[in-house]
């Protein structure tokens, strides 16, 4: 079994730091800043943790291409589906 | 190397298709959420903050709870991977046991979470809001609960002993979509929880 071995992380300090993000997230809400930077600061974080548990909990980091091209082209299919359909909102309103 | 090729030399070379196949699943599970999260944050987009009022209602500390049960889940999923790896039966059945029981806990505090909102009068037909709330996070509660099954199934066949030799790679594969589950959850939680 051992040439199957995975490379196997530090998970405890990624689970760390994504308790870490997770703060910052919430504290952020309470700070005085407009509503535009601090809807945009706590989306950043929570894409970081979401590439970060992908990186290492999913073990994307260590996946052939192939397993990454899966990963990544339903995430840029969403990005631009939602990009644009972002001008419709304006009629909406 | 002359011959056939063994099982082990060929998952060391290979993306075994096992795990493909999860990878295909996933990415479609992506465009699944990805369309109910896209429809969500384009009407919250033209709602033109009317909805900040609907929103305030959400408790944030519960919200922020459920989502450390959840990482945390994620951190004892990958370790019972990690564990089943280093050929350590006893550890990977108990990360499979604690992964199971934060699962439990992170449906059970959303079930009180329901039953307060239900009580103050939030119900689905309460706004636009709670519409998506409720069809957002019950389609991620559902997936919770296929997540538990999986888990918990591999639990049983890990304190069987019916898990080795063959078929302990299935925690690897539960553990991607047990990790996707956590993923989707890192957006809901913003997205309901933070942004009003």
């Amino acid at each position: 079994m051992t040439d199957t071995k995975h490379a196997h992380p530090n998970y405890i300090v990624i689970w760390a730091w994504l308790v870490f993000l997770l703060a910052i997230s919430v504290v952020a809400v309470y700070l005085p800043f407009s509503q535009w930077i601090t809807v945009t600061f706590i989306f950043v974080v929570a894409a970081v943790k979401a590439v970060i548990v992908a990186m290492y909990f999913m073990h994307l980091k260590f996946e052939e291409s192939l397993v990454r091209y899966i990963a990544i082209i339903p995430v840029l299919l969403f990005i631009i589906m939602t990009l644009s359909l972002i001008p419709d909102t304006v009629y909406n309103r | 190397m002359s011959g056939a090729t063994t099982v082990s030399e060929y998952q060391a070379t290979h993306t075994v298709p096992g795990r493909m196949g999860i990878w295909w699943f996933l990415a479609s599970e992506i465009m699944v959420f990805g369309g109910f999260l896209a429809i969500y944050i384009l009407y919250r987009m033209a709602s033109g903050g009317a909805w900040a009022e609907m929103a305030n209602h959400v408790s944030a500390p519960i919200g922020t709870f459920n989502t450390i049960i959840l990482l945390t889940s994620s951190l004892t999923m990958v370790k019972a991977f990690e564990a089943i790896d280093n050929e350590k039966r006893k550890q990977a059945t108990n990360f499979l046991l604690i992964t199971v029981i934060l699962g439990l806990a992170f449906l059970g505090v959303k079930a009180f979470e329901y039953s307060s909102e239900i009580a103050l009068g939030f119900t689905p037909l309460s706004g636009t809001f709670w519409a998506f709330y409720y069809a957002l996070t019950g389609l991620h509660g559902l997936h919770i609960v296929a997540g538990v099954i999986f888990n918990a199934s591999l639990l049983v066949m890990a304190m069987k002993g019916t898990l080795w030799p063959n078929t302990q790679h299935r925690v690897e594969y539960a553990g991607l979509y047990w990790h996707f589950v956590d993923i989707v959850w890192i957006f809901l939680f913003p997205l309901l929880y933070l942004s009003y």
